[in-house]
């Protein structure tokens, strides 16, 4: 099967990387690629939390940072990593890249509320939606806070 | 788009191929609609106010003088593809902080009057005249404008992720509305009902000095062609495709608007296009005094549209610009801030859209367009400046498009004598840059004093505008 994995940049986008390696038999993937989307019109076309690098950013630049950082979490698991950087709509780009590979799986993070995906739509929602292809979600872990007050 | 993997291997490779979404045809569509919506649309009846029958010939300047801009802008661009322009040329060619910030500052302010005078051109005519017989009749310009900017920001929030095709298709509306203006120019010149001696009637006064009081505004009307530079990083084959996209748009956009120009005075009475000190002309006078039979409210919906369009890319440039900066750390941090799921840049959007707020209240449609331009110039005059520094360097090593040299210097002096021109004959508008420039000198020491000295290096590529 292969898996195309999508990546913002953000924490979150490894988290759920690292939730695929720890959740599906490697054996079962025949290859992932690691996709991210530069949206030229917007007003960040690509928000990093990476703070890092500044000196040598460039939109472009920081997405194919994340892609390879998101890649790396995959070494050493076996099946090979392949990373993309498109430009255009986020959700539109992920679900035609689905397309073209042929992917079996489609693994990215939100942590949009409810109310946020359904007031001002998700890139998550918008893919859940309209994948032909299952769809793997990774949310956030319920925050410190909560589990604070007891 | 090309497949970047075709080839696999076990540990995770450098991304091959970088797939670009945005080809000549699409360039070209994304200048002419940031270029066509700011200027016919908004400012064809302060002009005939300001210039009388023959405004058409403040086109000729103005158009003229963009140009040479636009070709300074083609060898850079196809130089260093970063979606940075302005502010990434000023560093290259100056290496000070302060002249960059000074730059990257003007463009934000420029956009910031952009989307002010386009703001209000919402709120006029257009938009009494769909809104005519209803319970929004009567609304005032500054609120229906207000309102316009809040919603336009609360969709930037939200996210613009459209590919550019949804530019082209805006494109090709605000191109319908001025293909009607056109069968009307047609017609009526076949009918015989044009005026043909109107066109080259000005205003009384030296003729070259009224001719040059309009070309700030038809320089206005030019405007948005920088914003390409935005795109840069996505186009494909910059150095082939961009000098003709670039200047085929800015072109194109240029001689569309000289005609509808002369089609305007030749169709409506200069009484109907300047009333109201032009505020109250617009287009849609000149398409009710033609022959067609179409209805106000579809002609005022496309110049909406127009008009929306463009002030949309602005406030995602201004935004886009504070952003950069702030990541920099040359205004400060806190403008950097991209909201957690949303991941746009709130605090930049929400000070901006205040800004713009704040001047379409205090100015006119007018003195907004003139605001623009003295600061836009600044920003050309540097960038034709610029150019002609950086041939000095050691180049880079790989193929650019190369403008004619006497082009560039001429570029440099056409936008000073803009400049001048412009700020000796409206001198009132030089409050409202001093008041701007005011805001970003403050923020850049505040700045400093937080960071404890000079930013330590600036990366132009982020100062994205």
């Amino acid at each position: 099967m292969h898996v195309l994995v999508a990546t913002d940049g953000s924490r979150q986008s490894h988290d759920a990387a690292k939730f695929l390696r720890k959740t599906v038999d490697p054996k079962s993937v025949t290859k992932i690629s690691v996709v991210a989307v530069v949206s030229p019109l917007a007003a960040v076309p690509f928000a990093t939390d990476d703070d890092s690098s500044i000196d040598e950013m460039s939109f472009r630049a920081s997405a194919e940072k994340a892609v390879l950082g998101v890649a790396a979490d995959f070494a050493d698991w076996g099946p090979p990593v392949s990373t993309h950087v498109y430009g255009g709509s986020p959700a539109g780009e992920i679900l035609k890249a689905a397309t073209r590979f042929g992917s079996g799986l489609i693994v990215l993070a939100s942590s949009s509320t409810r109310t946020q995906a359904v007031l001002m739509g998700s890139v998550a929602n918008k893919v859940l939606n309209q994948a032909s292809a299952p769809v793997l979600v990774h949310r956030p872990a319920a925050r410190k806070k909560a589990a604070k007050k007891k | 788009m090309t497949d970047a993997s075709q080839a696999s291997q076990d540990s995770p490779k450098q991304t091959e191929e970088l797939e670009r979404a945005i080809g000549g045809p699409l360039l070209f569509f994304y200048v002419l609609g940031d270029v066509l919506g700011s200027g016919i649309y908004a400012l064809i009846g302060v002009m005939a106010f300001t210039v009388g029958g023959a405004f058409w010939l403040s086109f000729v300047i103005g158009v003229s003088v963009a140009l040479l801009t636009g070709f300074a802008y083609a060898e850079l661009i196809t130089k260093y593809p970063q979606a940075a322009g302005a502010a990434l040329y000023t560093h290259k060619a100056f290496k000070s902080p302060p002249v960059t910030f000074l730059v990257t500052f003007c463009l934000l302010a420029a956009t910031i009057a952009a989307a002010g005078t386009l703001a209000r051109v919402f709120g006029g005519t257009y938009f009494e005249s769909i809104t005519e017989g209803t319970i929004l009749e009567g609304m005032s310009t500054t609120a229906v404008a207000i309102i316009f900017i809040v919603t336009l920001s609360l969709l930037n929030f939200r996210g613009i992720s459209e590919s550019v095709w949804a530019n082209a298709i805006m494109t090709a509306v605000e191109t319908i509305g001025l293909a009607i203006v056109l069968l009307v120019g047609v017609l009526v010149v076949v009918n015989g009902d044009a005026n043909f001696s109107q066109p080259f009637d000005l205003n009384d006064g030296n003729p070259a000095v009224v001719v040059l009081s309009g070309v700030a505004l038809a320089f206005f009307a030019m405007t948005g062609f920088e914003n390409a530079a935005n795109i840069a990083e996505e186009v494909r084959e910059p150095s082939k495709v961009f000098p003709k996209a670039l200047l085929g748009g800015m072109a194109t956009a240029g001689v569309l608007y000289m005609v509808i120009a002369f089609i305007a005075s030749m169709v409506a009475p200069i009484e109907d296009l300047s009333k109201d000190g032009g505020e109250g002309g617009s287009l849609l006078t000149v398409v009710q005094a033609g022959p067609l039979a179409i209805p106000d409210e579809i002609f005022a919906v496309i110049a909406l549209i127009a008009v929306t369009n463009t002030a949309l890319v602005s406030l995602v440039a201004q935004s886009r610009i504070m952003y950069g900066m702030a990541k920099q750390g040359i205004v400060p941090r806190i403008f950097a801030r991209t909201h957690a799921t949303r991941r746009t840049p709130w605090v930049a959007i929400i000070f901006t859209a205040s800004l713009v707020c704040l001047l379409l209240a205090t100015a006119d449609v007018d003195r907004l367009a003139t605001v623009t331009v003295l600061f836009l110039i600044v920003v050309y005059g540097v960038v034709c400046l610029a150019a002609l520094v950086l041939r000095r360097g050691s180049g880079v090593d790989h193929e650019h498009y190369k403008a004619p040299t006497f082009l560039l210097y001429l570029g440099v002096a056409a936008n000073a004598a803009i400049l001048v021109y412009t700020a000796i004959d409206d001198p009132g508008s030089l409050v409202w840059c001093g008041g701007i420039l005011a805001i970003g000198v403050v923020m850049y020491f505040i700045n400093r004093i937080v960071m404890k000295g000079d930013p330590q290096s600036i990366d132009p590529a982020e100062l994205t505008g």
